[in-house]
């Protein structure tokens, strides 16, 4: 009786870490994109100082372990009085790191274009703005969606490192409960299918919506 | 000599060769001619073991290849017995013969010193040897990535002499090349005649397999539908799709 | 200029001693993964469809679980059947076996850039399999996934800091004890982040030389 009541504890207990560690990845995602897509202002901006900045924010953000800039933002916030506790660290990290891993996705999106297609949009005579929308958006879209589920992935794998910055999360739940029970790898077995469940889950939508965007031609390959 | 009979294969449920029955000669210069997807390259493609057959039999000199002798059912012979067996045969291919990280001295060395054991220095003097005899003795130490394609079909034509083969299998050599490069590559062919190897040609080049061959045979649907002698096959020929073959091809 | 001596001589060593550690354990790390790598590919070439269905299975694994999840499983679960290894193995062994998924698929691409008419021709060359693959398939393979594999060796790298969780002595693992040691908000965390920056340079660098130096015109 008491194993079964265990059992189906724990499981809710990594159920309900696992809907955090969701939750964290979609509202960074959301927020790190929309960073993203300002971030493309300088990255192709007229002016090579705005470019620079751009790509030393990108290198800093890619060439620096996750851990050690959520421990910078966790130790920093108290530092500069705002007080506001570990999942608020945790999204500001996260949309740090994931926005400059999708600028670099849209960029990569918008270089992918092929030149005839930036000719042929032109050639349309569009005002900017309609241009934009209609052609260009939709384009970058399709040459960047694959990469862009990548990050979708790695952004659930990123909110287990926020475990160490104490905030609760599937990882965290995982820990609380080994270090109680001892039941290493069942939990952690367990917490493992939860992410299996969730990255791969994420990695299938994609492919479903990038065959749908994109009938007849698949743009790239899955890494 | 190289003698085969019945012999027969399919992809899958695809049946490419329906019963090839062919005897080359000592010496004896053989052109396959015919249709894409006629089954020629897979002919020859199987005279070198590079695809199994399911049935008939190909003898080199009166030793059976590639299967062994006797029993019911049919064993592909040991892994060494088929490497020396194909020491015999030198195939060149249409292209990405080379190997492209190694120079045209070491791709032709490489099968006297690791298949031959001839030392480094007795295989690097043969494949300096072999590649003047080209007309690439300047060439040594370039790498593929540096050679005009027909350069490196000729430095392929160097690395399958190397292994003093009894008899050259050449795949459509000159296919991919740029026309300018096709005049270089069969230079060295017809200076190989005189040499006295046996030669099987699979090609489109129909001028030149009159001019080289002592016979020419048109595979048609996995079958030889007509050899002979090149005038009396190109000029006069009885089958009616290699007729049809012949007008589409001038 | 005497205050960041002064600095220099008390916490200096204690940088210098967390960035050996973690460019060790990168460096370990990876020549293992490298070699596992080979070995999944190795696996995938042999073993026909049930060979290459296993790899597949185990690349889709690690590729979809976070590192931190085995890292754990090792560290606290090895002991409870008798494994009592030291935590940087056991996190090395993880790093090891989650990157060796990835550079398996490396070599994987790496292996299919290399045109089938080379094999045929070494075939008809009389090559063994053996020195098909020593002088025709290795060469290439090494300096066709030199690119991603540099790019693998630097997040490995990035991902030793998480093995400060299980107290291993690296560079995240100093900062967190020298902030707490000095009280000093964050600036341990800046300057480490400024030594990780530096190694992720010289490992880009190195693969950089290796490229150039080992293609061929």
């Amino acid at each position: 009786m008491t194993s079964w009541a265990m059992l189906e504890s724990t499981v809710t207990l990594l159920a309900r870490g696992a809907l955090v560690s969701l939750w964290l990845a979609l509202a960074s995602l959301a927020t790190g994109t929309g960073l993203a897509v300002l971030l493309m202002a300088p990255a192709f901006s007229r002016f090579g100082l705005a470019r620079r900045a751009y790509r030393l924010f990108v290198w800093i953000v890619r060439g620096t372990p996750v851990l050690v800039q959520a421990l910078l933002v966790f130790y920093a916030l108290p530092a500069l009085d705002l007080r506001s506790g570990p999942y608020v660290a945790g999204v500001i990290v996260l949309t740090l790191y994931l926005g400059a891993l999708i600028a670099e996705v849209i960029r990569g999106g918008v270089l992918a274009i092929p030149r005839q297609q930036w000719d042929s949009a032109r050639s349309l005579g569009l005002p900017p703005g309609a241009l934009l929308r209609r052609v260009v958006a939709p384009l970058v879209i399709r040459y960047s969606l694959p990469a862009y589920v990548n990050v979708c992935v790695m952004a659930v794998k990123a909110s287990s490192v926020l475990s160490i910055i104490s905030v609760w999360e599937l990882t965290f739940a995982a820990r609380e409960i080994i270090e109680r029970t001892l039941a290493v790898f069942s939990v952690l077995g367990l917490a493992a299918a939860f992410y299996f469940a969730m990255c791969f889950g994420i990695d299938r939508l994609g492919r479903h919506v990038e065959r749908r965007l994109t009938p007849g031609d698949f743009a790239g390959e899955r890494t | 000599m190289i003698e085969v009979r019945g012999l027969r294969k399919s992809f899958g449920d695809v049946p490419v060769l329906r019963g090839i029955d062919l005897a080359v000669g000592d010496g004896e210069v053989v052109s396959l001619i015919g249709r894409s997807g006629c089954g020629k390259t897979t002919l020859l493609r199987c005279l070198n073991f590079l695809e199994e057959y399911d049935a008939g039999e190909i003898r080199l000199d009166g030793r059976l290849l590639w299967y062994r002798e006797g029993g019911s059912a049919r064993r592909p012979a040991r892994e060494a017995e088929a490497r020396r067996m194909r020491q015999r045969m030198g195939v060149v291919f249409q292209q990405y013969n080379l190997f492209p990280h190694m120079t045209a001295l070491d791709n032709v060395a490489l099968g006297p010193r690791f298949s031959q054991g001839l030392s480094r220095e007795e295989a690097e003097g043969l494949g300096q040897r072999l590649l003047q005899r080209v007309g690439l003795g300047q060439k040594m130490r370039a790498y593929p990535g540096q050679l005009s394609g027909g350069q490196q079909q000729r430095v392929a034509i160097a690395r399958a002499l190397a292994m003093r083969p009894k008899v050259l299998l050449l795949d459509e050599i000159t296919s991919a090349l740029d026309p300018e490069l096709v005049g270089e590559v069969e230079d060295v062919i017809r200076s190989l005649l005189s040499e006295g190897i046996m030669m099987v040609v699979v090609t489109h080049a129909l001028a030149f397999a009159r001019e080289i061959s002592h016979r020419i045979a048109y595979v048609s649907d996995g079958r030889i539908a007509e050899i002979g002698l090149p005038g009396a096959v190109l000029d006069a020929p009885s089958d009616p799709t290699l007729k049809d073959f012949l007008r589409r091809m001038r | 200029m005497l205050k960041f001596q002064r600095w220099l001589e008390v916490y200096g060593a204690g940088y210098v001693d967390g960035l050996a550690w973690t460019a060790v354990v990168a460096l370990v790390s990876a020549a293992v993964a490298v070699g596992w790598g080979g070995a999944l590919l190795g696996v995938r070439l042999v073993g026909g469809r049930p060979g290459a269905r296993a790899v597949d299975a185990y690349v889709q694994l690690f590729r979809n679980v976070p590192v931190l999840v085995p890292i754990y499983i090792i560290y606290f679960g090895f002991p409870l059947v008798g494994l009592a290894w030291p935590a940087v193995v056991c996190g090395g062994l993880a790093l090891v076996l989650q990157n060796g998924a990835y550079i398996s698929e490396i070599f994987r691409g790496a292996h299919k850039a290399i045109d089938r008419v080379q094999f045929d021709s070494a075939k008809s060359i009389g090559l063994s399999a053996w020195h098909t693959f020593r002088k025709v398939t290795l060469p290439q393979v090494i300096v066709y996934s030199l690119p991603a594999l540099g790019n693998q060796v630097v997040l490995l790298l990035k991902d030793t800091s998480l093995l400060s969780a299980i107290a291993v002595g690296e560079l995240t693992m100093r900062a967190k004890l020298l902030t707490e040691q000095t009280g000093a908000a964050y600036e341990a965390f800046v300057v480490v982040a400024a030594l990780y920056l530096a190694l992720v340079a010289v490992f880009e660098v190195g693969f950089g030389l290796a490229g150039r130096a080992l293609r061929w015109p």
